[in-house]
């Protein structure tokens, strides 16, 4: 920017007006720094006030003592790391971080291997293709509240549909060792649609001569797939997942309509754990608690966002 | 050179708009000033009746009648869960001027001093009946008044006990045999519905078994609570009662009823319109305890209590409004929509008198138990160890014992 003000103030004419000349530069220059930095400005407040602050806060009260009493008196004393000692002590925590663990890898591996059926299915030109595609971004359509109300009708054991399909006497909500395949089971159509739409744009971005010249070759259709779509797909491959993995580790709206983490915290992850140890239980309720846990689940989710952050780059650079 | 300068103008200027905008729109968020003629005033009440928000309900018309009736015009917000709003919204200090809750969650809030005695707010419930009242009852204050009461009974389907050649069960035993005589697999109906939640609604439905086989509060891993919570979990392993009782709450219990998968429910006052427009045959006992006789239940009903906020004027505005809400004439019907009892003995003489259905809820009322009086402001913690243990035994994560002596433990 400076050199293009430079350039427009046009070449110096004699020495006297050299001085003045210079202090009009920069002047000019300074005009277009703070230019510079009123553009940037909106975005700077946007994410202090909308990102880091919330982090910070939600940190600080992970270090205090912020009870129920403490919603009306807005007194929370400061207690260090006894949140997170309480946190790691709790019955519940290994129960917690094994279903998180569970849930977001069992829901990533399936809505990716469906997701990537469906693209490559898609990708080839076929009547009313363009139509039944649209009909698979319904689930992103619709209100998480709203599908997984339906899910949950569908999962009841006495007249839900998914034992009288499958034939089955399951209690998938209501069975502390089925409810958490019962949210996963919800989960993995409510991601597909996302790994779809990823993969199928990836497809379109390899050029379809490669397949010809495959195919011309002799190359049957998997190893086409083997040698050509999967090695091009892979950067693709590498946003999705790691997205996914960020929106799956801290899904929440989709676990608490379906089961609230229940029955006896069977179908708990980080995130319906935090809201719990927030606002339930009665007296009990601790916003320190909750916040220690989500700043647990955003440490997590920071690592995982920084791997992204470098695979995206290394894929520009290299 | 002036071209540059309006984009430095221009750059500047927006994220000072923004700014200006977000502070603005913050200051009519909190101060909410009516912006009616000059003295007019407007409350704000937050409610957890979600189903009431039809424009044409009789809980609706109740507000519009005060509003006429005192000039006070009122800001309705309704969250399902009331509780959990009002604790979030006092961490923020952006709390209504009036809240209808639970009212055993009454004395966990008056505790904090969020709310408003009556003595300061102006609310007279001289005249309601003692043990209703007793409910909003903190450290010898009262805070705010009952808008009417319910309690839980056994509703039985009649066509499903007399095609059985069963009468209403009197005791548990007689429970359990009728619950088994009921249940037919292959219609999947059940003997008996029961919303076994891990929450306070699970509890509320437990009480009736917890009192009525001879348990109390103060000590929930006693043997008479384990007793009491292993009938219910026999029930469902032997299958009289369904496993889903663990996710289902009492609206649900009752479309289980309705729709005939249910021969019993254990359920409130409030179901009866609702039973009565499905048109099915139902009848109403009291839930049996356990050598026989009648359990204890419950006491059930909101309170509408003046939310601490400083301005006097306002506090007394809203004593105004709650006397005029809990009005005889204004609350009746209410109290006929929502099928609640009134809190005024002779009001609810009157309905047992005219309605029939109600007679014996109005006996019912009149005999509860408030679930506070024992514990006090501790209830709902109580309460909510408890609903997780006979979840987690109803499920069969674990069995009674473990589960009550886990839940004693914890709220220790």
């Amino acid at each position: 920017m400076s050199s293009a003000i430079t350039r427009a103030a046009g070449p110096a004419a004699g020495t006297r007006d050299d001085e003045s000349r210079r202090a009009a530069r920069r002047r000019a220059t300074r005009r277009s720094q703070l230019a510079a930095f009123g553009f940037i400005a909106p975005v700077v407040v946007y994410i202090a006030v909308f990102f880091l602050y919330p982090i910070i806060r939600t940190g600080q009260l992970s270090l205090l003592d912020y009870d129920f009493q403490s919603y009306f008196s807005g007194e929370a004393p400061f207690i260090g790391l006894d949140n997170y000692a309480a946190i790691f002590a709790n019955p519940v925590f290994t129960m917690v971080i094994r279903n998180t663990i569970v849930f977001t890898l069992v829901s990533l591996v399936f809505q990716y291997v469906i997701g990537l059926a469906l693209a490559v299915f898609f990708s080839r030109r076929f009547p009313l293709s363009a139509v039944f595609r649209g009909l698979i971004l319904i689930p992103w359509l619709l209100p998480v509240v709203v599908s997984a109300t339906t899910w949950r009708w569908m999962l009841y054991k006495d007249y839900g549909l998914f034992n009288t399909l499958l034939g089955t006497d399951v209690a998938w909500l209501a069975d502390p060792s089925w409810s958490l395949w019962g949210v996963i089971l919800a989960n993995i159509w409510l991601g597909i649609p996302f790994n779809l739409v990823l993969l199928y744009g990836g497809l379109q971005a390899i050029p379809g001569t490669l397949y010809e010249a495959a195919a011309l070759d002799g190359a049957g259709a998997w190893h086409r797939f083997r040698h050509i779509t999967w090695p091009l797909l892979r950067p693709v491959t590498a946003v999705t997942v790691l997205l996914g993995l960020i929106y799956t580790i801290k899904a929440f709206d989709i676990v608490w309509v379906i089961t609230e983490g229940g029955p006896v915290d069977s179908s708990q992850t980080l995130a319906t754990w935090s809201y719990k140890l927030s606002f339930e239980g009665g007296t009990e309720q601790s916003l320190s608690l909750g916040a220690t846990v989500a700043t647990l689940l955003f440490l997590v989710a920071l690592v995982f966002g920084l791997i992204y952050i470098r695979s995206a780059r290394k894929e520009v650079t290299g | 050179m002036k071209q540059r300068r309006w984009t430095l103008a221009a750059a500047l200027a927006v994220p000072t708009l923004l700014l200006a905008t977000a502070c603005s729109a913050g200051d009519d968020g909190e101060t909410a000033t009516p912006d009616g003629e000059a003295g007019a005033t407007t409350l704000t009440l937050w409610d957890g009746w979600t189903q009431y928000n039809t424009g044409s309900s009789p809980y609706e018309s109740l507000i519009a009648t005060c509003e006429a009736e005192t000039g006070i015009t009122i800001e309705r917000t309704v969250s399902e869960s009331i509780g959990d709003t009002f604790t979030q919204a006092a961490g923020t200090g952006d709390t209504p001027d009036l809240v209808i809750m639970d009212n055993p969650n009454v004395t966990q809030f008056a505790e904090t001093g969020i709310l408003v005695d009556n003595a300061t707010s102006g609310i007279d419930t001289s005249e309601m009946m003692a043990n209703i009242v007793a409910s909003g009852e903190y450290e010898g204050a009262t805070y705010g008044a009952p808008v009417g009461s319910n309690t839980l009974a056994l509703y039985y389907n009649k066509d499903l006990l007399d095609a059985a050649g069963i009468t209403p069960p009197t005791s548990w035993a007689e429970l359990v045999d009728a619950a088994a005589a009921l249940t037919d697999p292959a219609t999947s109906t059940y003997g008996l519905a029961f919303s076994a939640r891990p929450d306070q609604e699970g509890s509320f439905q437990f009480l009736p078994f917890f009192w009525g086989g001879g348990a109390e509060l103060t000590d929930i891993a006693s043997p008479e609570a384990i007793e009491a919570l292993t009938l219910w979990v026999d029930l469902v392993k032997d299958g009289y009662a369904s496993q889903e009782n663990v996710t289902l709450n009492q609206q649900e219990i009752r479309d289980q009823f309705t729709a005939g998968h249910a021969a019993m429910m254990v359920n409130g006052t409030w179901q009866l319109n609702t039973l009565d427009e499905a048109g099915i045959n139902y009848g109403v006992v009291p839930i049996p305890a356990k050598d026989g006789g009648e359990a204890p239940s419950p006491l059930g009903g909101e309170f509408i209590i003046p939310v601490q906020n400083g301005d006097e004027a306002k506090i007394e505005t809203a004593g105004t409004f709650v006397n005029c809400f809990v009005n005889r004439d204004n609350l009746s019907e209410w109290l006929n929509g929502q099928t609640y009892i009134s809190p005024y003995r002779d009001q609810a003489d009157e309905q047992a008198a005219t309605d029939e259905r109600l007679a014996p809820w109005v006996a019912a009322v009149a005999a509860a138990r408030s679930r506070t009086e024992d514990l006090g402001s501790t209830f709902p913690t109580v309460a909510t160890k408890l609903g997780e243990a006979l979840s987690g035994a109803v499920s069969g994560q674990s069995d009674p014992s473990s589960a009550l002596s886990a839940a004693a433990a914890a709220v220790q």
